[in-house]
């Protein structure tokens, strides 16, 4: 949906259109259950901070004014509610030998891209995401889920565009490693340029 | 790593989904065109981008959707909120609106004052004004609707330079005395008013009550 329907519908909100909250929720609640999930790992709480969010855009509805993509401005609403509310880790986490994912530059030669690209799975690249850090985990998810250039995740999150940068090298150095060592954990052997 | 790799590794993620502005997209393929097994690392990131996008979780878009309109049903501001909020609200205070009513409401009271002290003023003038009583004469009983305002019956009395001289009784009734060969005219004139329900001539007062 783009801004100039979003607007629309804002300004029937304004007036107290119930349907026009409807459609407006329908369209961007998936995508904030998304986010938030990804940040707290819990579907209940999600689920409460979706809600928060999007009753504050039906009682602040001009409060968007248009200056970035309403999605953008959604999540970051939902991200300053999910970080007020809850930023613990996992409650059922158990340590596993995941956790202690050397950071070291692996080698990054064409064939282990290759089997990486070839052999990962979506549970475990899940695995692999709930490892990182708050911060890493929620850049992979707004540049590979949500598809945010880096201004927008730099203005989602906060920070300048070189610490998105930063995040990201590092987050991608350990999601890889992760793969690997789940790969190898699978396959009983090591994989090409696996992590010494 | 040397300083090309760093820049291609830096740029393939915004390659991968789409936001990459062109002269990196340009850079980014020419890169590749320059090393192929550079693709392997694309591809690896293509695929991750995949997976990730998998991980979406299966919720429909109502998801939570009857929560919050339980929350926008029992959240209706009452009246005195919503006033509150058009001069006060959440935009900020919006004088203009504030002093435009708050102007309104002088002017108003401003008005009905005025208008009761002309109203007093004109009572004040007819009380002031003196009705030359009338010791002689005949008699006229005159019955008033009763809603009647003191102001009207003073008018009507003068208008027939009558003056009071009984009433009113338990029935209401009023006794007017009127210069001696003026009670026809004043008879026709009080019966003409719409405040006199029924006037006749009076043999004298009744006696009293």
């Amino acid at each position: 949906m783009d801004n100039a329907r979003v607007r629309e519908l804002l300004e029937r909100i304004a007036r107290e259109d119930q349907g026009a909250f409807r459609e407006l929720y329908k369209a961007f609640s998936r995508r904030v259950f998304a986010y938030v999930l990804n940040m707290v790992n819990d579907h209940g709480r999600a689920e409460e901070i979706l809600v928060d969010t999007l009753f504050e855009v039906w009682r602040n509805p001009s409060r968007f004014r248009g200056e970035s993509q309403f999605g953008t401005w959604l999540i970051g609403i939902a991200r300053n509610k999910a970080l007020m509310a809850y930023r613990a880790r996992r409650p059922d986490e158990t340590h596993d030998d995941l956790d202690d994912i050397a950071e070291t530059e692996p080698a990054d030669t064409p064939d282990a891209f290759a089997q990486l690209a070839g052999k990962q799975r979506s549970e475990g690249v899940q695995r692999c995401m709930g490892k990182l850090s708050d911060e890493h985990r929620e850049c992979m998810h707004l540049v590979f889920f949500e598809g945010l250039s880096l201004a927008e995740v730099s203005e989602v999150q906060r920070c300048p565009e070189n610490t998105v940068k930063t995040r990201l090298f590092h987050a991608r150095q350990k999601i890889k490693n992760c793969l690997r060592l789940l790969l190898e954990r699978e396959g009983g052997s090591p994989l090409t340029g696996a992590t010494a | 790593m040397n300083s090309v790799n760093d820049k291609f590794s830096e740029l393939l993620p915004w390659y991968v989904n789409g936001t990459i502005g062109a002269e990196d997209r340009a850079w980014v393929e020419s890169h590749l065109e320059a090393n192929p097994d550079a693709r392997a690392e694309l591809d690896w990131y293509r695929s991750l981008q995949t997976r990730v996008q998998e991980t979406a979780p299966a919720v429909p878009a109502t998801i939570g959707l009857a929560r919050v309109m339980h929350l926008i049903r029992g959240d209706r501001p009452t009246l005195a909120e919503r006033v509150r909020a058009f001069f006060f609200g959440d935009a900020g205070l919006r004088p203009a609106f504030a002093l435009a009513g708050l102007a309104l409401v002088a002017v108003q009271a401003g008005f009905i004052f005025n208008l009761t002290r002309e109203a007093q003023d004109d009572t004040a003038e007819m009380r002031g004004r003196h009705l030359t009583p009338v010791a002689e004469g005949p008699l006229l009983k005159l019955n008033i609707a009763p809603d009647t305002k003191e102001a009207d019956l003073r008018h009507l009395l003068m208008s027939v330079q009558g003056s009071l001289a009984g009433g009113p009784g338990q029935l209401g009734d009023y006794y007017v005395r009127v210069p001696a060969g003026k009670e026809a005219a004043a008879l026709e004139q009080l019966r003409a008013s719409p405040i006199v329900q029924a006037v006749t001539l009076a043999p004298g007062l009744p006696p009293r009550e």
